[in-house]
């Protein structure tokens, strides 16, 4: 068995790899992701999904539904960490995944693969408990400046985590955006993983302080500059798992379920088959006993 | 408005804690801390609650918008802010307090604006939708306001028993509040009961058991009751805090850890307005203040 398929078996049992591992996945990840257009081309069939936010063992559940990689060729749009128990875990596995099946599963960076972002939002303090520094985080951080802003299904499905940019009116212009770097504070990068989708017309102000809202009109010019069917982004809770909007062009999908342990939510991934046919499969929170459970640590700094 | 923002980079955090707001707001937290024994309730804690209770309707006639509409937070919460920004008589009328009468403030208008300004940026924020400590730390800020105005007696502080109401996720203490912890913790100490540990937070059913009596519970008993998960998961810190074996340790930690997470955090403090009742300037001697305050406190314990 190889280093990197000894440790996909203990990610996916929820284990941690060494922190020099998680070096070298990040060094091997890199050199992959580095070849990725910022609107990665996929083929059909595919199973996309939305957000995952740390929710390990329902990603597990995820694979059980849609079928495991890579017998099933999976786009994932970001979002993978933050908010949840299980970052690490979760992004690692999707990480060691695309390093040994690089063309069977496509990772597209969320707003909250972000050192800022993931420093209020959980991962940073999950990485500092579970590796005892902040190294893990570093490396996870500079391969998140790699990852893709978009995809391309067959021409006509255009994937993002967010949504449209009013500086972004077709794919070109999104191919010549240079990614490596931190999401910025405003522009096209930081709109294309920011922004929603409202029932308004043309372009509002985003109650999240980035990104865009953005009108049905919006959407309509983008599909028809571009050749598109449809547009599929996650970014937002969906309490029935996806959404459709504006006459089918827009669909948002969520596959974190009973999100932050309390929304009571089900979650959904989203199958297209090799003619682009669509079949949304739906899945709930996976079941909660039988997990280890861990030695209780209090904060020495606070509790010695 | 009277009161402004002050805090605007991470450097204003190193002034913020020399200020006389931050040794107040401190002080005051960790006074009721030694005071939390519950009490009768008072006319002037009455008061408070009924401008609560005022909020509560406001809240509860407030219709929801569909929620299949709305990205998290409905959006019907911005009206209720709205609502309680128009509304000036919230909070009691020191005017109408008897033992104040002939005492009362020569720019008593503003300094209720600056109180009113607290209290109404309590509840949340109208324009993310959310509730975390550094609205808690608005309460609290209202509550020290009343009290520097001499709205409460030296009692009533005995008193000040919260109604049980961020984010690192699933790594911070609690998702929207801290307090509760805190003085739950002391309330513990000061009144130790039936061999309850530390430990026992973990067992819901006395959770449940004990949700009115002490906030910790009080605090533990709403997570069980909002959250379905593994408890060691959904609430990693306070299951860690479990494993602590005293409640006045638990009860020191959580005091250090509010201190250094909440009070100088800056992406929780900075959104702080400082006035002429939280000061966010360095006045020499107001030490004193408390002092006074903490041997008169002594003798009432007697």
């Amino acid at each position: 068995m190889s280093d990197l398929d000894r440790q996909i078996s203990l990610l996916n049992k929820c284990q941690l790899i060494k922190e020099s591992e998680v070096k070298d996945l990040c060094q091997k990840a890199r050199e992959i992701l580095i070849e990725e257009s910022n609107v990665q081309r996929v083929d059909a069939p595919v199973t996309i999904c939305g957000d995952i936010h740390g929710q390990f063992f329902d990603l597990q559940e995820l694979f059980k539904v849609g079928g495991a990689c890579p017998d099933t060729n999976y786009l994932f749009m970001g979002d993978f960490v933050d908010r949840g128990f299980y970052s690490v875990e979760t992004f690692l596995l999707l990480l060691a995944l695309k390093v040994r099946y690089p063309d069977r599963i496509t990772l597209l960076r969320g707003n909250h693969e972000s050192r800022q972002i993931t420093q209020v939002y959980g991962f940073y303090d999950e990485c500092l408990r579970k590796f005892g520094s902040v190294n893990v985080w570093r490396y996870c951080c500079e391969i998140f400046d790699y990852l893709s802003l978009s995809a391309l299904i067959d021409d006509k499905v255009f994937c993002v985590h967010g949504g449209l940019s009013p500086a972004i009116s077709t794919l070109d212009q999104i191919r010549t955006i240079d990614r490596k770097q931190e999401v910025p504070h405003d522009g096209a990068m930081c709109d294309l993983l920011w922004s929603d989708p409202d029932e308004i017309e043309s372009w509002g102000v985003s109650p999240r302080g980035a990104g865009y809202l953005f009108g049905g009109d919006v959407v309509s010019m983008f599909v028809h500059a571009n050749n598109l069917d449809l547009i599929a982004r996650a970014h937002q809770l969906v309490m029935e798992g996806y959404k459709l909007m504006f006459k089918d062009t827009l669909v948002t999908v969520w596959s974190a379920p009973n999100y932050c342990y309390r929304c009571g939510n089900v979650a959904s991934i989203l199958e297209f088959n090799e003619h682009l046919g669509k079949n949304y499969k739906i899945f709930e929170a996976a079941p909660h006993e039988n997990r280890s459970i861990p030695a209780k640590t209090p904060m020495p700094d606070y509790f010695l | 408005m009277t009161v402004a923002k002050k805090i605007n980079t991470s450097e204003d955090i190193e002034i913020f804690k020399k200020s006389n707001g931050f040794n107040d707001l401190f002080s005051f937290i960790t006074f009721i801390n030694q005071a939390s024994a519950p009490q009768p309730v008072s006319n002037e804690v009455q008061l408070i609650l009924n401008s609560l209770n005022k909020v509560k309707d406001i809240v509860s006639s407030q219709e929801l918008l569909e929620q299949s509409e709305q990205r998290f937070g409905n959006r019907a919460f911005r009206e209720v802010v709205e609502i309680l920004e128009r509304e000036t008589n919230l909070l009691p009328n020191f005017r109408d307090k008897e033992e104040l009468k002939d005492d009362l403030p020569s720019n008593l208008t503003s300094l209720e604006e600056e109180v009113h300004f607290y209290f109404i940026n309590s509840f949340g924020n109208k324009i993310r939708l959310d509730y975390g400590s550094g609205h808690e730390l608005n309460f609290i800020s209202c509550l020290f306001c009343l009290f520097k105005l001499n709205f409460f007696s030296l009692e009533d502080l005995n008193n000040l028993k919260l109604e049980p109401a961020g984010s690192h996720g699933v790594w911070g203490l609690d998702d929207f509040q801290f307090l509760p912890y805190i003085w739950g913790s002391g309330q513990m100490v000061l009144k130790p009961k039936n061999n309850i540990k530390p430990s026992d937070t973990t067992n819901k059913a006395l959770a449940s058991e004990l949700k009115d009596e002490n906030l910790y519970f009080s605090a533990i008993n709403y997570i069980n009751e909002t959250k379905n998960g593994p408890f060691f998961e959904h609430s990693p810190i306070l299951y860690d805090i479990s494993g602590v074996l005293s409640w006045s340790k638990v009860n020191t930690g959580l005091l250090k850890m509010y201190q250094n997470e909440v009070l100088l955090k800056f992406p929780v403090i900075q959104h702080l307005h400082f006035g002429s009742l939280i000061v966010f300037d360095t006045v020499s001697n107001d030490n004193k203040f408390w002092e006074n305050l903490r041997s008169k406190f002594e003798t009432l314990k007697l």
